[in-house]
């Protein structure tokens, strides 16, 4: 196997990266965590979709969820690409033309890979991927435990599960045929009950027979009886019918007889209706005319009434227009005006007084606080110079006073009484202000009289107003009113005049001739109804007639058929008597048969039951066979088991012996193994211990690929590939020295190693090398040069 | 014009764990002396032009030994040949992974600050020089995965200097030595990447690497290294060999059916032939060995030989039957199910068991196994 190229896509720690592969050795370097172990698990998730972590953990933490490994790589000349994600997989051969899909799946694409590589999962991890603690497996504690891990790498345990597997189907068989044999009981019973379920069998045939025979009887004379039974049956139908029919006849005739009441009605109907139509047609003809003269004669009347109304109205208006006196609007408007402007004038006089006052008031109390405090002052200095004074010392330097000297005190006196006096002064203008002055109190007082005679002004042109607009009212009214009348008047010259008189003669004649009409009114249909009557009599007259014809048909064939009632009945009942007869044979007949059939069936089931017991002994000599086989084919397997166990040491010596000479360069040919998978080098002809560190890395990098080397020999491949994951990792600077030396030995061996390790040394002794590192930013892996190589300048 | 094509030095490639005198690593120290060899072959030919198709180095960051070596060499071969024209076409192997990592190469380009004057070195992009007459299209291993658009020059000598495998290249698509060998007007196609000299057309060649640098040198062993001269007058390119500094000898195996260690020792002794003063890298593969007698050789037979050579790698293939003529239990391309079926083929079973049915129910209890094996 030739790994090409891997790409990961929001693979573990990987968003999006793409490490390409060459021959010889590549070193994946990084530190702990940057994902160099992750390459190598996408490697083998992308050919069996196995990984160490779940489902969960593959895809990146911060991606979308789409977890996707593309790995290309060749078996032989042959070059593939298997693509695979969380829930589908596909594997390509690639080829010049066209690439060719192989299998799709994730199931279907790690079996086409395990044929590919002939590796199991297990089987590609342990040749192929060399972890440390897998360098280091000679350390385990006993020979046991090292020979079942080796067992385990090379597949040999699976013999031991198979083993077991087999033993316990044997284990299984021979249980189940104990319990078959107990279960399995003699065979005599069971061939007695099946020969007494034959005499049984025979007798119920018999008896069957029988009831068949007796039932055949009953129904042929049955069959001999019916025609009579029927004519019996309709003879006695047909006398139910006869009544029936009687009692219609008697109906329909009264229903005859009612419709011929109804004609005869319905012609004296008409017959009135012919004597009453003139007078109906005269009252037809006067009644639109009198009801013209009536309607003439109410409007007049109403007019009439108008009129008189009117006048009284126009009457009243012109008195009280004539009461209500003519008022000058605009002379009051005017005077309302004059007297605003009088009270506004007044009303700034007032304001500009008060202002006045205000202030005067303010600088009084402004004065009072100066005068105060100047007169606070001199006190407090009156205080400290009498004071000092009483020292001999001036209160202004300190120094002693001369006699003659006028006191400082005495002066501030004289200013303080000065300072009282200004403050009395300014306290007695305060005390004057305190209430309104002159000018202002008579201002206010003009004030209030020009309001008052404001107010009185509004008040007028108010009043005014209201009874100007009442007199135009009622002149609009009276002239409204006037028109009204002309109209009327106008109008009741236009209507016809009439007679009251001959109104009330033509209101009396058509009165006189109202009963008649409506009488003819009332019999308007009297022949359309006596036209139906006599259709319905015709109907009813044919309906008994009908009657009257079936029944005397129902009569004569009865008369035909023979048959009285009783005589009719009589036949009925013996007939059903046979029927019943025919019941009771059938239904031994019946029971007969399911007694047949049972008995048969018994048989049936003795007939199995010994059919079954072959079949049962037969099993039971299969399942000895087969525990037979299975305890066979498990000794087999632990016995090849055994031999394969045997060999490994020997084969794994010679293995892990040639790997050694390769690594040495023939230095070393060979080492030996004892039982406890201790070894010794062969240094020339001599044997010698493994002493020191780097001896035994090396005879455990040789046991290791000659283990390698054995498990693909079983795949009958050849050994192309060697992954080694941190197999440097707690190595010190000697051995890991020793052992990077051994990589250029080893790359003669394999066509493409690839080397993991978190130690950048590594990439010296590394024909390629893939940076990984943490982009915290990005928060992924990316793959980089080497830092050396990043930093010249392109 | 003449153009000696050159190619797949590997310098500072190392294999096996011997040192020289100077604590180098032994073949890095040859693989350098043949670069050296070379170089000097090209110099008594006088080209014009050198042109190196790539995996000048062997690694992306190469040791400053071999860097200070080689700045060294170049410098003195550029000063003999006044400045001419040496054209580097990376390889795969100086190809950094990111563009803005830059290429160790770039150190020499004299066209960069204090490189070696003279040197011109593509590494990435495909670009075209022009060398007087000669016009030469470089195509680094990095431009592979493009679309690439190259097309000779008209009136012009048209050199195309490529580093990738045909084959592999055909596999994108995009390009294709053959198809282009055949259908342009290239005077000649000089190709890196391939470890063995081969005339791919009659105007395109691969002039194979300088030394023995590739995982499996066995296959190569008889093949000779060496440059290419190409002249632009005649068209004619031709293969100059140059041996490198240490042999790789492939003895001729010998089965060991029946053999004794004795006897196998014998063989082995007078299968390992050549000069002692020569420390080659030698194989010598045997074939049906017994364990037992593989076990039980004279170590100091193969140590001897080893002493004589640089490395010596005896390729042990076993017998598949053990001394019983059974089949070797494991042996290569055996599955444990091969054993089950030879193992059960010979085992004693009793008389009311069929064979068969015991071979097939142990091969099904097997895969079974395998079956729970995975489950746990």
């Amino acid at each position: 196997m030739f790994l090409r190229k891997i790409r990961l896509y929001n693979f573990r720690q990987f968003v999006d990266a793409e490490i390409d592969f060459t021959d010889g050795i590549t070193a994946i370097v990084g530190p702990n965590g940057s994902g160099k172990t992750t390459v190598i698990e996408a490697i083998s998730w992308a050919l069996y979709g196995e990984n160490r972590a779940t489902k969960e953990t593959i895809a990146h933490i911060w991606g979308d969820n789409k977890a996707e490994v593309s790995l290309e790589f060749s078996v032989g000349r042959r070059e593939y690409r298997v693509e695979r994600s969380l829930d589908s997989a596909k594997l390509w051969e690639l080829a010049a033309e066209e690439d060719k899909l192989m299998s799709t799946g994730l199931t279907a694409v790690t079996s086409q890979c395990e044929i590919l590589l002939n590796l199991t999962y297990d089987q590609f991890r342990s040749s192929f991927c060399a972890e440390q603690r897998q360098l280091e497996f000679l350390k385990f504690s006993s020979a046991e435990k090292k020979q079942d891990h080796v067992a385990k790498m090379l597949g040999f345990d699976n013999l031991r599960t198979a083993a077991k597997l087999e033993k316990d189907r044997a284990t299984a068989a021979l249980a189940e045929w104990k319990g078959m044999k107990n279960a399995l009981g003699e065979p005599g019973p069971i061939r007695e009950e099946f020969r007494r379920c034959v005499a049984e069998a025979k007798d119920a045939k018999l008896n069957l027979g029988r009831s068949r025979g007796l039932l055949k009887e009953l129904t042929d004379e049955r069959e001999k009886f019916t025609l009579r039974k029927d004519a019996a049956d309709e003879a006695l139908a047909l006398i139910k019918r006869m009544a029936e029919r009687r009692q219609i006849g008697a109906d329909r005739k009264r229903e005859m007889e009612n419709e011929t009441a109804q004609v005869a009605k319905h012609e004296k109907e008409c017959a009135e209706l012919k004597r009453l139509q003139p007078a109906a047609a005269e009252y037809s003809e006067k009644k639109p005319k009198v009801d013209e003269m009536q309607r003439a004669a109410e409007a007049r009347t109403k007019a009439e009434w108008l009129l008189a109304q009117l006048k009284a109205k126009i009457e009243e208006c012109e008195k009280k227009c004539a009461a209500m006196p003519t008022i000058d609007i605009d002379k009051l408007e005017r005077t309302s005006i004059e007297m605003a402007k009088v009270l506004a004038d007044a009303e700034r006089l007032v304001e500009k007084e008060k202002q006045l006052w205000i202030e005067s008031a303010s600088n009084a109390r402004t004065a009072v606080a100066l005068a105060e405090s100047k007169a606070d002052q001199l006190n407090s200095e009156l205080s400290r110079a009498r004071e000092m004074e009483r020292d001999g010392k001036c209160a202004t330097c300190g120094q002693s006073l001369p006699p003659q000297r006028i006191s400082l005190g005495a002066k501030l006196e004289k200013d303080l009484e000065k300072a009282g006096s200004e403050v009395s002064s300014a306290k007695k203008k305060l005390s004057a202000l305190s209430s309104a002055p002159l000018p202002l109190s008579k201002a206010s007082q003009a004030a209030d009289e020009a309001k008052g005679a404001s107010e009185s002004a509004d008040k007028n042109l108010r009043d005014g107003r209201v009874a100007h607009e009442r007199r135009m009212e009622e002149m609009a009214s009276l002239k409204n009113a006037q028109e009204q009348l002309a109209d009327l008047e106008v109008e009741l010259k236009r209507m016809p005049g009439f007679d009251r008189e001959t109104v009330e003669k033509a209101k009396a004649e058509l009165a006189a001739l109202q009963e008649p009409w409506e009488r003819s009114m009332r019999l308007a249909h009297a022949p359309e109804y006596l036209s139906a009557a006599k259709k319905r009599f015709d109907v009813a007259r044919a309906r008994f007639e009908e009657a009257k014809a079936e029944q005397g048909a129902d009569e004569a064939r009865v008369k035909k058929l023979g048959h009285t009632k009783e005589t009719a009945q009589e036949l009925i009942e013996a007939f059903e008597r046979l029927q019943k007869e025919i019941r009771n044979a059938e239904i031994n007949a019946a029971s007969q048969t399911q007694i047949a059939a049972a008995t048969i069936e018994r048989m049936r089931v003795a007939r199995d039951r010994i059919r079954s017991d072959r079949r049962s002994r037969a099993a039971a000599i299969e399942l000895h066979g087969k525990y037979i086989l299975h305890a066979e084919v498990a000794k087999g397997l632990t016995e090849l088991r055994d031999r394969l166990n045997a060999q490994t040491i020997p084969r794994l010596q010679l293995a892990a012996s040639d790997s050694l000479a390769q690594l040495t360069g023939g230095r070393y040919l060979g080492l030996k193994l004892n039982d406890r998978f201790e070894a010794t080098i062969m240094d020339g002809n001599t044997q010698k211990k493994v002493i020191s560190g780097g001896e035994e890395d090396m005879v455990h990098l040789a046991l290791r690929l000659g283990l390698a080397q054995m498990i693909q020999d079983a795949s009958g491949q050849p050994m192309s590939l060697l992954i080694l994951d941190e197999a440097f990792g707690s190595l010190d600077t000697d051995r890991r020295d020793n052992l990077m030396e051994r990589l250029d030995a080893l790359s003669g061996i394999f066509r493409q190693i690839i080397v993991i390790s978190h130690v950048e040394t590594i990439k010296e002794a590394a024909d390629q090398c893939v940076f990984l590192k943490y982009d915290p930013l990005a928060r992924c892996t990316v793959v980089e040069d080497p830092p050396c190589l990043a930093a010249i300048p392109s | 014009m003449k153009i000696a094509h050159f190619s797949d030095t590997h310098l500072g490639f190392t294999q096996f764990s011997a040192h020289n005198e100077a604590g180098l690593n032994q073949r890095e120290s040859d693989v350098f002396g043949t670069f050296c060899d070379v170089l000097d072959s090209i110099l008594e030919h006088e080209p014009d032009i050198i042109l190196h198709t790539g995996d000048f180095f062997h690694r992306l960051r190469p040791s400053n030994h071999t860097l200070i070596a080689t700045f060294r060499k170049l410098m003195a071969v550029q000063r003999e040949r006044v400045a001419g024209a040496f054209i580097i076409v990376a390889g795969n192997h100086e190809s950094p992974r990111s563009a803005g990592s830059g290429c160790i190469l770039d150190l020499f380009d004299g066209e960069k600050g204090a490189g070696i004057p003279g040197v011109q070195v593509v590494v990435s992009g495909t670009r075209k020089l022009n060398c007087g007459e000669v016009e030469i299209a470089c195509v680094p291993s990095s431009s592979f995965g493009t679309n690439i658009n190259v097309e000779p020059v008209a009136g012009k000598v048209s050199v195309l200097a490529a580093h990738g495998l045909d084959a592999q290249l055909s596999l994108g698509s995009k390009f294709s030595i053959s198809e282009l060998a055949r259908s342009s007007e290239w005077a000649y196609i000089a190709l890196g990447d391939y470890h063995v000299h081969k005339e791919l057309m009659a105007n395109a060649a691969y002039c194979g690497s300088t030394d023995f640098t590739s995982t499996n040198i066995w296959e190569e062993a008889a093949v000779p290294k060496g440059w290419i001269l190409f002249d632009s007058e005649t068209g004619v390119h031709t293969f100059r060999e140059v041996s490198p500094r240490r042999r790789v000898l492939d003895l001729d195996p010998f089965d060991a059916t029946d053999l004794s260690s004795a006897e196998i020792a014998d063989r082995l002794h007078s299968a390992a032939q050549w000069p002692r003063d020569e420390k080659p890298i030698v194989r010598q593969r045997i074939f049906n060995v017994a364990p037992d007698a593989r076990m039980g050789l004279d170590s100091d037979v193969v140590r001897d030989i080893s002493l004589r050579a640089l490395y010596y790698y005896v390729d042990w293939k076993y017998a598949k039957k053990d001394v019983d003529g059974m089949p070797v239990p494991g042996a290569a391309g055996a599955s444990l199910e091969d054993d089950w079926r030879n193992f059960a083929s010979v085992r004693n079973i009793p008389s009311v068991i069929d064979r068969d049915e015991f071979t097939q129910t142990g091969s099904s209890a097997i895969k079974e196994a395998a079956g729970v094996s995975a489950e746990d």
